[in-house]
């Protein structure tokens, strides 16, 4: 099972659109995958159509086992299958604080699924919290929206100095440009100066589009609701590079 | 961890509810999309006898692609793309792949028949709940089943598939559907297709399938016997007419042989003219497909004769078999013409007839209304004692055709133990069988490399094949027969060691308990 975690300090940045998307793009190519929404705001659990059951909270989370197995839902997509998020998630730092491995425990609880699912989607809230720590650590690639403006540029800087300075592999972040305008001068110019700096930057680009936007009316994967798009065209080639990473 | 719960239910509908109501009544129901829904036309093959069938499989053709798949689940395990319009018959008419592979030993010598076309419509439904959420997949799969023009009532199974983490809505739809009048069914789409079209025979077996009482008067007993062995007959009289494949003649000729064997082991149950009359009459339908099965045993010997040669000799067999290959072509004309012969024809209605036709029953004959369980215990007893008395004498010295006098008597022990298996405990049976199993497959290598030595030297001294232009042929065919009868030698040393078993303890106390009245 490969760990894909969508990742950004910012919020606003395309993440969830990113993970929902991908992940049912992994799941349309037949491999059976789960998205797993960690932020307590639950968009991907809402674009499914999907509600956690009443009983599941943070602490049947960090316990993992049949605890997640148990509310694991399927999406109305074959081979994929979605842990919703609960509000209650907002706790999930001092939860995972009271523990004795709390910057491990996410991959511990991913460990159960390892021969039921062949990609494993993170949808992560913003911020850098001891989930996020979690994340690096259990995530095989972690992917970063990147909008090209400079205020982006510099969370990026800094994620990777909190990679550094924590020990972690700062090889396994990818970042894509995410609701990009290519008409914007500022745009192109971020676009031209992160990618001559280094790091693992890819390929494909995420325009900015009306119907990336407009998940949440539709509440379907861009994909299904606008299968000819260039902004599925963008996803599906953005899957493929991240799918040759793996 | 527990694997994801993957349910599958499946329906028939009730009569009187169409396909159409069911839907209307459904989206009247609950909140409903329904898919365009897909036509596909379709081909089942399988062996005559359910080859794959029984091993939970199904041969489907589509277009021009053959998938083999699982019954169980539908999941496909081999598929090959027929871009060649090759119409495979056998395993060996497809082209090495993997299909090939997983085919052979599962259809081994027997024909791929067609059994079933059918024209399937599926149409997919999703019930949501008050999210638009799906909750729950439908399918509704429409067959009917195409036969020579003619439609067939279609058969509608309406398959229910959950979603994960929604088994309550799950099982709320469940009881819906069932209060609607839905039976839980299988989705057991060829046998819904074949038993509609009733071509072939479901529950094909050659093996003698009769239950019979203790206390059955003989002839009773005897009458349903030889029903089912009739009924063998009769069954397989389509497949050696249409040539389809070697196993029809050789399941009829074993009907044939076990009737002619009831008819002179199990004495006077009939009167003795008629019992003289049937059996004359089954020796000429016998006599009538000898030369066929014959040469389809050589024909089938073919690859294994050339595994036994040298590489550069195996050629020299050629002549051979395109002889024998013609011959069979001739046999199987004439084969053909027996069975749809008057004659043939007449011999059988008489025997139904006779078999049917209580009165016909001579009282007079001296086990007609003896109990069943008395006749078989004595008729098996003395069969055995004789065998034991005659193996025994049996040393390096003995002539070979006392070894075929005993298989002969063997044959007939067999048959006699399973016409009558039925009053005797199952287990105790399996266990006699599969001894004398064993010594019968000694004696029949044994009887077959004689044979077939036989029939090279006879090949050999014929003048009509011409092969004194090919001294290669002569080379392989000589080459053949010393190997053949080197392997003779071998089989025989064996025989010792097979008869004692036969013959131990253990066996013996077996056939005294059952069968002895001492």
């Amino acid at each position: 099972m490969k760990k894909i975690a969508i990742y950004s300090m910012k919020g606003g940045v395309g993440k969830t659109a990113a993970a929902v998307n991908l992940s049912y793009l992994a799941a349309a190519g037949g491999d059976n995958t789960l998205l797993c929404d960690l932020d307590p705001q639950g968009a991907s659990t809402y674009y499914f159509r999907i509600r956690a059951s009443k009983n599941f909270n943070t602490n049947k989370f960090i316990k993992g086992g049949k605890h997640i197995d148990k509310n694991i839902k399927g999406t109305d997509y074959p081979h994929l299958d979605l842990l919703p998020s609960k509000l209650s998630y907002r706790n999930l730092d001092l939860a995972l604080d009271a523990l004795k491995n709390s910057r491990k425990r996410l991959k511990q609880i991913f460990k159960d699924l390892e021969y039921e699912y062949d990609y494993l989607f993170m949808d992560c809230p913003p911020g850098i919290s001891l989930i996020s720590e979690n994340v690096f650590n259990a995530a095989d690639i972690i992917i970063v929206p990147l909008i090209p403006t400079t205020l982006s540029e510099l969370t990026y800087e800094k994620l990777i100095k909190f990679f550094e300075k924590n020990d972690i592999d700062s090889g396994k972040i990818y970042t894509f440009f995410s609701m990009v305008e290519s008409r914007k001068t500022l745009h192109q110019e971020t676009m031209n100066k992160v990618s001559q700096e280094g790091g693992n930057i890819l390929e494909s680009r995420i325009p900015y589009r009306s119907d990336v936007e407009k998940m949440g009316i539709y509440r379907e994967p861009v994909p299904v609701s606008s299968p000819h798009s260039d902004s599925t065209q963008a996803y599906v080639e953005l899957w493929n590079e991240i799918k040759s990473l793996c | 961890m527990t694997t994801p719960v993957n349910n599958s239910d499946y329906y028939t509908l009730p009569d009187g509810l169409s396909r159409i109501e069911f839907l209307k009544k459904l989206a009247n129901d609950h909140k409903i999309v329904l898919d365009p829904p897909q036509k596909k036309k379709e081909e089942f093959f399988d062996t005559f006898d359910r080859r794959l069938y029984s091993s939970n499989l199904v041969l489907v053709k589509e277009d021009n692609s053959y998938h083999l798949k699982s019954l169980t689940d539908g999941r496909e395990l081999q598929a090959f793309e027929d871009t060649k319009k090759l119409s495979p018959k056998f395993w060996w008419d497809f082209p090495k792949c993997s299909l090939r592979a997983e085919l052979k030993p599962l259809s081994s010598i027997r024909a791929l028949l067609s059994l079933a076309k059918i024209e399937r419509t599926v149409a997919t439904l999703k019930v949501l709940n008050e999210d638009k959420k799906t909750v729950l997949f439908i399918f509704v799969k429409e067959l009917v089943v195409i036969s020579d023009q003619r439609r067939i009532k279609p058969c509608v199974v309406v398959q229910l598939k959950n979603v994960r983490g929604y088994e309550k809505e799950f099982k709320e739809f469940k009881s819906y559907i069932e209060e609607l009048g839905l039976k839980n069914s299988k989705d057991d789409i060829i046998s819904a297709a074949v038993s509609n079209q009733g071509k072939y025979p479901l529950n094909y077996t050659s093996k003698i399938n009769v239950k019979l009482k203790p206390d059955m008067k003989g002839h009773e007993a005897a009458r349903l016997i030889f029903e089912n062995l009739l009924g063998t007959m009769k069954v397989n009289e389509f497949g050696i007419k249409d040539d389809i494949d070697t196993e029809f003649l050789h399941d009829f000729r074993v009907a044939v042989r076990r009737t002619r064997s009831a008819l002179s082991q199990v004495k006077s149950v009939f009167s003795p003219e008629d019992t003289d009359k049937y059996k004359e009459q089954f020796s000429v339908i016998g006599k009538a497909t000898n030369e066929l099965r014959d040469l389809d045993v050589y024909l089938l010997t073919e690859d294994s004769y050339k595994k036994m040669l040298p590489e550069d000799l195996r050629g020299g067999l050629d002549p051979l078999f395109d002889k024998l290959t013609q011959d069979r072509k001739k046999a199987c004309t004439e084969c053909a013409q027996f069975l749809n012969s008057k004659n043939y024809k007449e011999i059988i209605s008489d025997w139904q007839e006779f078999l049917h036709n209580e009165s016909s029953d001579a009282n007079s004959a001296a086990n007609s209304q003896r109990p069943i369980i008395e006749i078989s215990k004595e008729h098996i007893w003395k069969k055995y004692s004789k065998i034991i008395k005659q193996g025994r004498k049996i040393n390096d010295a003995t002539p070979d055709p006392e070894l075929h006098s005993l298989r002969i008597e063997c044959k007939k022990l067999r048959y006699l133990l399973e016409f009558f298996t039925s009053l005797f405990p199952a287990d105790d049976m399996k266990t006699i069988i599969k001894h004398l199993k064993v010594l019968q497959d000694n004696l029949g290598d044994f009887n077959d490399l004689h044979v077939q030595q036989e029939s090279l030297k006879k090949f050999l001294s014929s003048k009509d094949i011409g092969y004194d232009q090919s001294s290669s042929t002569v080379a392989a065919a000589g080459g053949l027969v010393s190997v053949l009868y080197q392997q003779q030698a071998v089989v025989r040393k064996k025989f010792k060691e097979n008869f004692n078993e036969f013959s131990d303890k253990e066996t013996t106390e077996l056939f005294e308990k059952l069968f002895s009245d001492n």
